[in-house]
This record gives structure tokens, sequence and C-alpha cells, in this order.
């Protein structure tokens, strides 16, 4: 008989379900996402770090876990909640189940959960600190919510970022171009798909200045997504600063919002965020829709835009800024996730058109 | 789920006010009751509408020791069965803001319930 353990949201209301993955306990944010698939390769994606997240897709683990669907060293969500998580995986690479690889990682799950009431309330009260919980009553675990910090006071991105550069594929030098990434809470995928497109990366970390990314002479720089609240990286803000025209630009998600930043934009926090892989974005000069991969939770809001910056995307459900452009500084992102994993791959022109901006200015 | 402050009956009702309510009802409408071990557990019931003949209202209610073992479902299906019998073409509703469980609940009935619905409403063909 499993154990019973609960999700606690601050709002007071708490679920009930059945505890899987590590024996303990876990807050943070809780927010949702309704992507069919791709369950470990969001477990792994380090713009959840801090999160607790919701897969409003009802079964979970059924294709088990293996060793390529990684976005990153480690699992990254605080916890993990499901109507159902699938013990006995059926695919050709799976090495472990769902439940196993949360208990190797110390992350909890919680199980049999109504996903869908749970997501109407996130719909409509918005995204809320909550925790995952055994053994605690609602006053205890409520006032242990109290004591976690907010996610919105954390700088994640120090967190999930990488300590030292590192090269992608590892000694390759054949490559025909050379691209510095600043990690921010990058997915492999990111790296796997300028690799294969013929770049060479370097990736660096967040706090790597302007100076030091230029030492590496790169043909371009990637800032990556990641997690948080961008309001906390200004330290990100000074080092595009400094790259700004001297270096095709590519921003993807958090690094899009803090491009918008560096160019007099604000950013403010949905109530419920953009996670999952059908997002509609257009795209203003062409008119064509594509359908997107998303995961954030803050927007760029284009009021305060200056210098020639220009939104190149918008979002078809909200509105929202899904791109920016500076064409005469050969700038260019996005809010959604060209390198999916999960999610549609109709998105990954967006690394050609990045690279063939580098071959231009190259001269190439 | 459990709320802090739980959507439901704003009070007990006597047994005299169910009796009035069970015979304004007539053959226009019909309660289900679902008795486990000799008790009562929760009921359905489906009310009518003077201003809308052909639409009926739906309310399924179970005492949480009952919920999440398929009997709401079974108090939902006798409901809308006679719902079709006695002529009613569709099921509408409103509930109280915060009852995102009897949506989740309704949706997988078959309702259908607008994904922004800061009304809580939901309509279900029959």
């Amino acid at each position: 008989m499993p154990d019973k353990a609960l999700l606690v949201l601050e709002d007071g209301s708490t679920f009930e379900g059945e505890a899987f993955g590590a024996d303990t306990g876990a807050g943070g944010e809780v927010v949702f996402s309704t992507s069919m698939t791709g369950y470990q390769e969001a477990l792994t994606d380090p713009s959840f770090a801090g999160q607790v997240l919701v897969m409003t897709y009802p079964l979970a683990g059924n294709y088990g876990i293996n060793r390529f669907a990684v976005e990153s060293n480690r699992i990254q969500v605080s916890g993990l909640v499901v109507r159902e998580h699938c013990d006995t995986p059926s695919h050709w690479q799976s090495e472990m189940t769902l439940h196993e690889y949360l208990a190797r990682n110390g992350v909890p799950g919680l199980s049999g959960i109504d996903t869908r009431a749970l997501t109407r309330r996130l719909r409509m009260s918005g995204v809320m600190m909550g925790l995952i919980t055994r053994g605690e009553d609602l006053e205890e675990a409520l006032a242990h919510l109290r004591e976690t910090p907010r996610y919105g006071d954390i700088d994640f991105v120090r967190r999930v970022s990488t300590d030292c550069n590192y090269e992608w594929p590892d000694g390759s030098t054949a490559a025909k171009h050379h691209i510095v990434l600043v990690d921010l809470g990058v997915k492999y995928n990111i790296m796997r798909m300028l690799s294969r497109k013929g770049a060479h990366v370097t990736a660096v970390p967040c706090l790597t200045s302007a100076e030091d990314v230029l030492a590496f002479r790169p043909d371009g720089v990637v800032l990556s997504p990641g997690p948080g609240d961008p309001v906390h990286l200004g330290y990100v803000v000074e080092t595009l600063k400094g790259l700004t025209g001297r270096v095709p630009i590519l921003g993807i998600c958090l690094g899009h919002q803090t491009l918008g930043t560096a160019f007099g934009a604000s950013t403010f926090k949905l109530k419920f965020g953009h996670r999952g892989a059908n997002h509609p974005v257009r795209d203003l000069a062409t008119g064509r829709v594509y359908i997107t991969a998303q995961n954030h939770g803050y927007a760029t809001d284009p009021d305060g835009l200056r210098d020639g910056m220009e939104v190149s995307l918008v979002n078809l459900n909200d509105d929202t800024v899904e791109g920016l452009r500076h064409e005469e500084l050969g700038i260019m992102s996005i809010q959604y996730h060209s390198e999916a994993s999960p999610g549609p791959l109709d998105n990954t022109y967006f690394f050609d058109r990045f690279l063939d901006l580098v071959s231009e200015r190259k001269g190439n | 789920m459990k709320d802090p402050q739980p959507v439901g009956f704003e009070r007990a009702y006597s047994a005299d006010e169910v009796r009035t309510w069970l015979s304004r009802l007539g053959d226009a409408g019909a309660v289900f009751l679902c008795l486990v071990e000799g008790e009562v557990g929760g009921f359905s019931a489906l009310d009518f509408n003077t201003q809308e003949p052909d639409i009926a209202t739906l309310g399924v209610w179970l005492l949480p020791g009952h919920r999440g073992k398929g009997l709401g479902t079974e108090l939902a299906r006798l409901a809308l069965d006679f719902a079709r019998d006695r002529g009613y073409r569709r099921i509408r509703g409103r509930l109280p803001a915060g009852n995102e469980v009897a949506l989740s609940f309704l949706s997988s009935i078959g309702a259908l319930v607008p994904i922004y619905n800061p009304n809580m409403r939901f309509e279900l063909p029959l």
C-alpha cells in the first residue's frame, strides 16, 4: 500500500495522493505543463528549477527513463505531481522506472491527484507556492510553506549555471562557427542542435563578463533559457550591453527576456505561465504561425523598448511578446524553445536563421 | 481536493424543506440515492427550469469517504438517463467559485467546460 502524501497550496487547499519517488517532501512554485509526452526532458529542464511540476497529461512513466532524454545533468524540478504514474514501462531504451529515477535523485512524486482540478485552480488563481509533504497536517504544512523562500525571491540562474567553461562537442575543432553560449540554465538540446548544424559551442558561466566572452573570439553568442525572475539578472544585462554590436546574438527564453531588458523593456509575471508544446506564435514579418514549445512564467513588456529593437513575434493566445530583433546590430530572440525537447520540431529553423546571420556577418 | 472554505450546500436542509423540493420536482425531475452499507453515501438530482423547458440542471453530491470510487459517475449516469427519457436536450449549470473538483468531474462525464471559466459554467448536451 503506497504511503499517502499531500500537496498543500498556499491558498490552503490540499490534494491527497500517493507518494512515489524519493521518501521526502519538497516545496516550490506549483506550475503545470500541458505537454503530452517528454516527462524526462521536463524533469531535467533547468528552467523548472525551484518548481513543483504538474503534468496535465494523465499518465507519466509509461515509456520509462532512458540515458538519452536528459536536458541537464540532474533532475531540476523540486517535485512532480501526476494523475497516474506507471511502474511497468514499455520501451526498448528504458532503463528504470519514473519512481526509481525520482528516488535516485532525491525528488518526491505525488500520484493519484485530480490534476485537472488542480490545473483549473492554478489557472483561475494563478501559480502559487506549494508543498509536497508526508506526515504533516494542514497547519504544519502551511507553517512550513510560509518559511519556504518564495520562488520570485531567488536567483535560480546562479544555482543551475555551469561553474566552469566547457566545450560541445568535446574536443571538436572542425566546426564552421564558434558560438559562445552564456549558460543561464541551458538545455543540452540547444547545444546538440547548434553542433548538428555546424557550430562548435563553448558554454560559459552566467557571471562571465563581456570581455571574457569576446576573448573567445566567438562568431556568435547565444543566451540560453533558464529559471526564475529575470529581474535578478542585472549582471547578464551588463554582459549583453558589452556584447551588443560586436557579435551576432541569439536570446532564447530567459535569454530573450534579458535582451529585452538590455534594450529598455521591463518584464512581468504571467498569471499561470506558458508551459507546454502547442503554443501558437505569429511571425509579424511573414504572418506565418508556428506551433511552439514553451516554458516560462515571465514575459517581456515591449513598452520601454528603445534603440531600434523591434518585436518580431507574438503569442496568439495572449498577445505577449514572443520574439525581438535588431537587424542592424544582428540580434534576434525568441521566447519559445526552438530546441523543443519536449515539443514540436517546427522551430529548429531559428538556429539556421541565426547561423545564417553569423555567416553573413563573418562574410562567408 | 480539500478546500479551506468548502463549497456545497449553504446549510443543512430540514426534512420538510426536502419534501417540498421533491414535491416541486414531480415527474419533471428526479433524485437518485446511493446507499453504502445501508447509509446514504450521496445522491444526484435533476432539476427543471420553467424558463427553458428543454434544459435541466444536474447536481451530484458524495460524502468525502465515498469519492474516487465511481459512485458519482454512476449517480450522474442515472440522472442523465432520466433526463434523456424525459426529453431534455441539454444540461446546463453553474458552480460556486472554487469548485474545480466538480468541474473536473463534469468534464470526465462529457460536460463542456470552458478553459477560461470565471463563472464556473458547464454544459452537457444529451
